[in-house]
């Protein structure tokens, strides 16, 4: 199966997971009010009835966003603590639910439910909980160590090779390709651990660690179209994000309550989006091992 | 009055003084501007890093009483080693920095004796970045003495401005310096300090220096000559008149571009990597130089050099006499105009440093405060009020905001006059010298408007060219041209660490009734509460608004802690603002300066909108991996 056949199965199976969708988009929108709001309680508690926001919202005058800053600082660090607790609670919450996901994604690839039940969903969740948790922990090690190790060899391996260099464009260019294929290896390393995830959905009995071997096992043979499709996913999400940066920007036109309200419907058309885009991702990619892994 | 009168003025002086093209420039004639001359001969080891250097100092005895010892400057030592004073007052992040690449620097004294022979190398004694120099006979008032000192100076890689970068040299603060004497016979002795920089007498350099032949220079002073020796080694000669200091720079890849502007020949020394910026910089500094000099006073020197430095760590930009060095980047935009903004600094340097040489060491906001406020002027004036610093993808910044967002760091950490390594820290001193010094003068500005500040500016730097003010100076001038008492003013700011915060803290209109009582209205009762918040006193106007379009404008002398105007109004209030035009541009918090009935939550709601886009967008990026 091409690529885009693989896509094409990856939305027919979300289409059928309809709920999933739900879920997600449940999930963004709890946490980013979670998150906004107690900043918007803040701004409204210096701003309500203070004309410095006119000029703010109409000039984009930042004065009055540094008098908030520098007036709040205290309890903007309280607020900074605040989010780095949500985030990671969110990612444990992220972690809980990926297993119903992965799992659901990966029983409609055999048409296993007509409807899927929160029961079965949240079962599931429940079920590869520990799993997923030791998968995320294996992520995150691996993306530490990968920075580092990659940080430490670039920055030694630059020196050795142009170690007389002192032209500053040549510094920027080179920093910035060791950025850019930081990110591609972080992003490989996200797509090896999408299908650490699904080989582990897929086959109950194995231990995380086993699942890593098979997944290895399965790269080796079909790292050419995994990547081709991890590649067209991506390009699929950088040109979603394009047309609605570009729509938000057009918001700004608009008068201020029409503003407020585009903005907002906007924002849940781009959570929507995205989560079903999300769902059809791993979909396709549960679709490509289906079909190629290797038959036990 | 003056920082000092010399008492009387040797014949050295009064002979260099009356042919130095700048004589003109003396005022009153009492200021005696040559106080500390030199001869020097370096020779740059381009292999070891090092120069080789031996001066003849003529040192006048302007003071009032006979002085059995000099003290001399030896900066370089400031970057022998993690120990000194320079180094453990430095924020940790710039040790580490300088630490870990073990390129240090330090200057070697050799021979040390007066001239025609009597040796000194025994009555010297050396502490870290001062020599004191114990003399076997007083030099009176009035007299001089010429010492002749060998020198070594390892150079540093490039710290504070200061020392190499690969082939790339930047020498500041290279020769043993007269330190500065008061007309008592004290000395403005102090060792280098990581919040402070430098003080001098002025005085005639005469320094020749050999570089490789493949090196292009920029110095201090007007170039005399020029040789090559067979070794390939170039020797130049530069001569300068009535300077505090000599600075120069050297780089083999250097191309010049020269241009003049009102008789004033611009260089700028260009790195190949740098080369599209020469227009930008040739504008700039055309531009800085014409606006200056029409405000405050013509720039005095024939020559102004722009080099394009490796300032390393702690860097950024530096004024020397007749020269400035400015780090560039090859990344930075157009649109961001911090290399425009730094050039002028250290353009406006020239006239505040270079020309009035304040005290850096003990009164850093004369020099940093004034040509803050200077630079502002000069950028907004270029560039515009709105986006005059950053216009990026729709984001714009104000210098005065960066400076703000700088300023709300530390507005009450210490005081503007103090010694710089008297500060809490280093945020502290920027915050406070810079920032705070910079919108004192905007500040005052704005009480007695912009064609007297500007004339209280010119009037300073007349009066003051080629000597060197204190505070007192500046205030007696503020005084004199403004025609009114500013000690309510300049006391609190300069020497206190209080605040400036004013408040609008309660609005409200109640009905009142006539003796009918019917259903409508005939009047409101009117209340506005303003609170001061702060320590400073200022006094402010009240801007009320009515529904019905009328304004009432109040005054507050602003002593007491609150005042609450109550008035009646034929419609109920709107909104009341406390410093309506903004004059006191120190507020800490200008926010809290307005109040209106209606809430503002709908421009809120706007603004939390985009948050909360950008907000799910950096989620979704998050959770993508």
């Amino acid at each position: 199966m091409s690529t885009f056949k693989h896509i094409l199965t990856g939305v027919k199976i979300v289409q059928k997971s309809w709920p999933l969708i739900v879920v997600t988009f449940a999930f963004k929108f709890a946490l980013a009010f979670l998150f906004v709001i107690p900043l918007q309680n803040l701004a409204s508690e210096a701003f309500g009835y203070r004309p410095a926001a006119e000029l703010l919202l109409k000039e984009w005058n930042l004065t009055p966003l540094i008098d908030f800053i520098f007036n709040n600082l205290n309890v903007l660090k309280q607020y900074g603590y605040f989010i780095v607790v949500g985030v990671i609670f969110a990612l444990t919450l992220h972690t809980f639910l990926s297993g119903g996901f992965f799992r659901a994604l990966a029983v409609a690839q055999h048409g296993e439910y007509e409807t899927l039940s929160a029961e079965r969903f949240f079962g599931w969740c429940g079920r590869y909980f520990w799993k997923f948790m030791k998968i995320a922990l294996i992520s995150a090690i691996f993306y530490v160590v990968i920075t580092f190790l990659f940080i430490i060899l670039s920055t030694l391996g630059m020196r050795l090779i142009l170690s007389d260099f002192t032209s500053e464009p040549v510094r920027i260019f080179v920093a910035l390709g060791q950025l850019i294929t930081l990110l591609l290896l972080l992003l490989f390393i996200n797509m090896i651990m999408t299908y650490v995830k699904i080989t582990t959905v897929s086959d109950e009995e194995s231990q995380v660690l086993d699942t890593l071997g098979e997944t290895v096992e399965f790269f080796s043979k079909n790292f050419g179209k995994a990547l081709a499709l991890y590649g067209g996913l991506l390009i699929g999400l950088l040109f979603f994000w394009g047309i609605f940066w570009v729509l938000q920007m057009g918001c700004g036109l608009l008068p201020t309550t029409m503003t407020i309200i585009a903005l907002f419907i906007l924002q849940q058309a781009l959570s929507l989006t995205r989560s079903w885009y999300r769902l059809v991702g791993n979909a396709s990619h549960t679709s490509l091992y289906f079909n190629n892994r290797a038959i036990r | 009055m003056a920082y000092w009168f010399p008492i009387k003025i040797s014949v050295t002086f009064l002979v260099l003084f009356l042919f130095s093209p700048l004589s003109s420039l003396g005022q009153d004639g009492s200021s005696s501007s040559v106080v500390a001359s030199y001869q020097i001969d370096v020779t740059l080891d381009n292999e070891k890093k090092k120069l080789y250097g031996d001066e003849l100092i003529t040192f006048t005895n302007i003071s009032e009483t006979s002085l059995d010892t000099l003290y001399l400057h030896l900066y370089p030592n400031a970057f022998r080693d993690e120990k000194t004073t320079f180094m453990r007052e430095c924020p940790k992040w710039f040790r580490r920095r300088v630490a870990r690449r073990r390129k240090w620097g330090y200057m070697d004294i050799g021979n040390v004796e007066i001239a025609g022979g009597v040796g000194l190398n025994d009555s010297i004694i050396i502490n870290e970045t001062v020599m004191k120099v114990v003399l076997p006979q007083l030099v009176p008032p009035g007299e001089e003495v010429e010492l002749c000192v060998e020198f070594t100076v390892q150079l540093p890689e490039v710290i504070a401005r200061m020392g190499y970068k690969g082939d790339h040299y930047s020498i500041g603060q290279w020769f043993p310096k007269m330190c500065a004497i008061r007309p008592d016979g004290s000395w403005v002795n102090h060792q280098y300090h990581c919040s402070s920089e430098f003080f001098a007498n002025f005085g005639t350099y005469d320094v020749s220096f050999a570089v490789p032949e493949e090196y292009v220079v920029g110095a201090t002073g007007y170039l005399q000559d020029e040789t090559v020796d067979d070794e390939g080694m170039k020797t130049v000669r530069y001569n300068a008149e009535t300077v505090h200091d000599f600075y120069w720079e050297a780089d083999p890849d250097f191309t010049v571009t020269r241009e003049v502007f009102d008789g004033v020949e611009v260089s700028f020394l260009c790195r190949p990597a740098h080369k599209r910026k020469i227009p930008r910089v040739m504008e700039t500094a055309r531009m800085a130089l014409n606006y200056l000099g029409e405000w405050y006073g013509s720039y005095p020197y024939k020559k102004l050099v722009i080099t394009d430095a490796e300032t390393g760590p702690g860097g950024g930009g530096m004024e020397y006499p007749m020269i400035v060095a400015v780090e560039f980047s090859w990344l930075l935009p157009k649109s961001i105009r911090f290399e425009e903004a730094v050039l002028i600094h250290e353009i406006g340097h020239q006239w505040w440093y270079g020309v009035v040489a304040s005290n850096e060491f003990e009164e850093a906001w004369l020099d940093e405060g004034i040509n803050t406020y200077s630079t502002r002027k000069v950028l907004e004036t270029l560039y515009g009020e709105r986006d005059n610093f950053i216009k990026l993808f729709g984001l714009t910044l104000r210098e005065p905001q960066y400076e703000r967002g700088t300023y709300l760091m530390k507005p009450k950490s210490d005081p503007i006059v103090k010694d710089s390594w008297e500060f809490e820290n280093f945020l502290s001193y920027t915050a406070t010298v810079y920032s705070k010094a910079s919108f004192m003068l905007e500040t005052l500005e704005r009480y007695v408007g912009e064609d007297v500040m500007r004339e209280i500016l010119r009037t300073y730097y007349q009066r003051f060219s080629f000597r060197h003010p204190t505070t007192d100076d500046f205030i007696a001038i503020a005084e004199e041209v403004s025609a009114q008492g500013l000690d309510w003013f300049f006391e609190p700011l300069l020497y206190g660490t209080g605040v400036c915060d004013y408040a609008v803290t309660w609005i409200e209109s109640r009905e009142t009734y006539g003796v009918d009582k019917g259903s409508t209205p005939e009047r409101y009762r009117t209340k506005v509460k303003v609170e001061r918040l702060g320590a400073v006193v200022m006094p402010v106007g009240v801007l009320i608004e009515l529904e019905d379009g009328e304004s009432i404008n109040k005054n507050w002398d602003g002593m007491d802690r609150w005042v609450e105007f109550e008035m009646e109004t034929g419609s109920k209030i709107k909104s009341a603002v406390v410093d309506p035009e903004s004059k006191i541009v120190l507020d800490v918090d200008m926010n809290n300066n307005g109040m209106t009935v209606a809430s503002q939550d709908l421009a809120l709601f706007k603004i939390g909108s985009r948050l909360l886009f950008l907000w799910e967008t950096a989620i979704q990026c998050l959770t993508g991996l």
